[in-house]
């Protein structure tokens, strides 16, 4: 019944938020460990009220399914955060119905705060100097290299041996 | 980077400053006339001998003789001397300057002939 009512309202919202649609599926298909993380990257974005009272309620039911009675306690006072009138349907489990009860009786909280939005990262350094670049320092090393072989290469390589041989100035 | 440097430093200190080409031209027979040659090399601003060599001969000119200097010192100015001895009898001696270029291989030659006293 609440699948069915969840299905409704999720399908008459415009727009459904994908990672609460996930969650949603995790949710009809008995995957409750995956329901978790896409509620939270869910309600990591500003969502429609509706939207935002299904997260809270299939959060309190994922609690309760792992007997985490603190937690859905709390997710059901978001719940009702976000509407007061919110109830379960008649043909709730005794459990639950228990559970938001006890909500009820220690009242609403505001829906978590999104994550507020990541502060401007400061703006990049400036980069280094090509002097201060490791690969620069490597290529002229090269190329001094590269040039004193090839010093040694073109005098080198044209002095050939006589027939008196070979011998030094010194 | 440090590898770089050090492999372009080995390089450096290999590489020869400049280099000496001798060619002895003569119209000795060798070894009925000539059998050996002497060659010495003076650096001409401080007057020193910077080469002195023997070599026997056993075959005909010309000869030659390739020589090499690290010493940057050395390039410039030089005199190459060539003495043509039979056995230990001066035949004939004969020198020509020339000027060491840095990097390059320089020619010189040098004439031998039966007019230079000995």
């Amino acid at each position: 019944m609440l699948a069915v009512l969840a299905t409704v309202l999720l399908a008459s919202t415009p727009a459904v938020d994908p990672d609460l649609l996930a969650a949603e599926q995790a949710y009809q298909a008995a995957h409750y460990r995956d329901v978790l993380p896409s509620l939270a990257r869910a309600l990591s974005r500003p969502l429609a009220p509706a939207q935002q009272l299904r997260a809270y309620e299939l959060m309190a039911f994922i609690h309760a399914a792992f007997d985490d009675a603190p937690a859905a306690t709390e997710a059901f006072r978001r719940a009702l955060g976000v509407d007061a009138g919110y109830r379960l349907q008649p043909d709730a489990s005794p459990k639950l119905v228990g559970l938001l009860s006890e909500a009820v009786k220690l009242g609403p909280l505001a829906p978590a705060l999104t994550p507020p939005e990541r502060p401007a990262l400061p703006p990049a350094p400036p980069p280094a100097p090509i002097y201060q670049r490791w690969y620069f320092w490597t290529a002229v090393g090269v190329a001094l290299a590269a040039g004193a072989a090839g010093t040694v290469y073109a005098l080198g390589s044209r002095v050939p041996k006589g027939t008196l041989g070979t011998g030094t100035l010194q | 980077m440090t590898r770089a440097w050090l492999a372009a430093l080995a390089l450096c200190a290999c590489n020869p400053a400049g280099a000496l080409w001798l060619r002895v031209e003569a119209p000795f027979a060798v070894p009925t006339q000539v059998d050996a040659l002497d060659v010495q090399v003076t650096r001409l601003s401080d007057k020193k001998a910077v080469h002195q060599s023997s070599h026997a001969i056993a075959t005909a000119f010309p000869h030659t003789l390739s020589l090499t200097t690290d010493d940057l010192a050395t390039v410039g100015a030089l005199e190459v001397q060539v003495t043509a001895r039979k056995g230990q009898t001066l035949v004939t001696r004969a020198s020509a300057p020339v000027t060491l270029m840095r990097d390059e291989l320089t020619d010189v030659a040098v004439r031998l002939c039966e007019c230079a006293a000995p």
